[in-house]
């Protein structure tokens, strides 16, 4: 099923066929956005394209019954965190009126905006990367850092679908992915819909640090996957699965290594040079610009 | 003399046979009416212990059940697969009135107990797993409802029915005599 017709089965058919009037390339399709009572808005490679056309709140109610299978209760964890992976691995941002239960946010009714960003994977980005995070046939413990929005997830899939197969750097190896927010795997019932390798086992949808305990008792993977560690919680259980003999490929959200070394959680971990590698991305024209490649001191490799 | 006898043998037997034919189907439809609400019941359990979505629990339900609710079930996962934007309660009402009239009729359901069960369809799309558990719920109910009241009434209906059957072929005898 192409990109086009995995998000035209979640839209009702009006908003379909206005769309399609366009004839856009939905290769190039990043975000289509859609709220009650404004104009539709497509991002075509990050230039926004308005639609003269404007849904009604039942067309998002009806969006939501789409992508829900009409059954929004088996998504109410997704929901609750705002979003849902649709088949294709495409994510589905919502908004509305949160339902609170005491300080916790139960679920989101009186859906107003709906956001549907592109699931791209951009097979081969990692390969630039592999001469300098690998040695002796092994991926070295790796953190991947850069500013929302430059690649750092996109990169770290290619990454971990290389370590997976295997390439000329890295001996194929089974790779434990948690897979947190269903970003890096985008998983639909629990199917990877992106390429993640032929090693990769996912724990979808499930707290990084639990997860990764859980994949090192039950999955035995040599290289273990995180995406945006952060909390105390993701750093114990990376010390925990560095002490298992597994090896690390994880993303955390900065601008420059000096700036992870001033957090007070990601910084002990960066002072006792628990990572053998840094990538660090930069904000650029195209996301995955890779700033400098550093060591486990913090010296240049790239 | 002989001929007339078996004639009038065979009269009784035949309204008595429509008697008890009648106290059968009576009987087949507490029976539907008792799988329709084991059948709410599944779909009620599936989604409360399993969490899936409505056509994955379908299609769990519909190896459990008789046809043709079985390929009902499993036709509405189909189309779930092939259409990504299906209108859900409407394609289950008009694919099931349908396709199941007959059935109906055989079964002897009321309309408004079919009405119910076509509104299985619009029964989906609730917010939390709550509501949307209390909801089959209480059409499980409105079945239990209809259970006891046809059990009740089934007795003397049968009865009823038999003692008409028996009645009517002495009398249709008397007649042709």
């Amino acid at each position: 099923m192409s990109k086009k017709e995995e998000i035209f089965r979640i839209l009702p058919e009006r908003l379909r066929a206005v769309i399609d009037g366009r004839n856009l390339d939905f290769d190039r399709v990043t975000e289509i956005c859609i709220r009650a009572g404004r104009p539709v808005c497509v991002y075509v490679d990050g230039r926004e394209l308005r639609f003269d056309y404007v849904p009604g709140r039942e067309e998002l109610k009806e969006i939501v019954n789409f992508m829900s299978r009409y059954s929004p209760y088996a998504f109410e964890e997704e929901m609750r965190k705002g979003f849902l992976t649709i088949e294709g691995g495409h994510r589905v941002g919502l908004a509305g009126k949160a339902i609170t239960e005491g300080d916790r946010v139960k679920n989101i009714r009186y859906v107003s905006s709906v956001h549907i960003r592109a699931a791209h994977e951009v097979k081969g980005c990692a390969d630039r990367v592999f001469p300098y995070i690998s040695r002796q046939k092994e991926i070295c413990h790796t953190m991947i850092i850069s500013p929302p929005g430059c690649g750092k997830t996109t990169l770290l899939r290619d990454i971990i679908r290389q370590v997976s197969d295997g390439n000329a750097y890295v001996k194929g190896c089974t790779v434990g992915i948690v897979d947190e927010r269903s970003e890096i795997a985008g998983c639909y019932l629990g199917a990877a819909q992106n390429d993640i390798g032929l090693r990769s086992d996912v724990l979808d949808a499930c707290p990084k640090a639990e997860g990764m305990l859980m994949l090192i008792r039950s999955m035995t993977p040599k290289v273990v996957a995180a995406d945006e560690i952060g909390t105390r919680e993701d750093v114990e259980a990376i010390e925990y699965a560095m002490h298992c003999g597994c090896r690390m490929i994880v993303t955390a959200h900065g601008n420059s290594l000096q700036e992870l070394k001033r957090k007070p959680v990601l910084g002990r971990l960066i002072q006792e040079e628990r990572f053998e590698r840094y990538i660090v991305l930069k904000q650029g024209e195209r996301p995955g610009m890779i700033e400098g490649i550093y060591d486990r001191r913090g010296q240049p490799c790239y | 003399m002989l001929l007339k006898a078996a004639g009038a043998v065979l009269v009784v037997a035949a309204c008595s046979g429509l008697g008890l034919g009648y106290g059968r189907s009576l009987n087949q439809h507490l029976e539907e009416l008792r799988f329709l609400r084991e059948l709410y019941r599944m779909i009620w359990g599936e989604i409360e212990y399993t969490r899936e979505p409505f056509p994955e629990v379908m299609l769990a339900v519909s190896s459990r059940i008789k046809e043709p609710y079985a390929s009902l079930f499993v036709q509405a996962h189909r189309a779930f697969e092939e259409q990504g934007s299906l209108r859900f309660p409407e394609w289950f009402r008009s694919y099931a009135s349908r396709t199941l009239e007959a059935y109906r009729k055989e079964k002897r359901l009321s309309k408004e107990e079919w009405e119910l069960f076509l509104s299985l369809g619009s029964q989906t799309g609730y917010l939390d797993l709550r509501m949307q558990t209390g909801m089959l719920k209480l059409s499980g109910e409105r079945w239990e409802s209809w259970i006891r009241d046809a059990e009740e009434k089934i007795g003397p209906k049968r009865r009823i029915g038999s003692c008409l059957g028996v009645l009517g072929g002495v009398f249709l005898t008397i007649l042709l005599l």
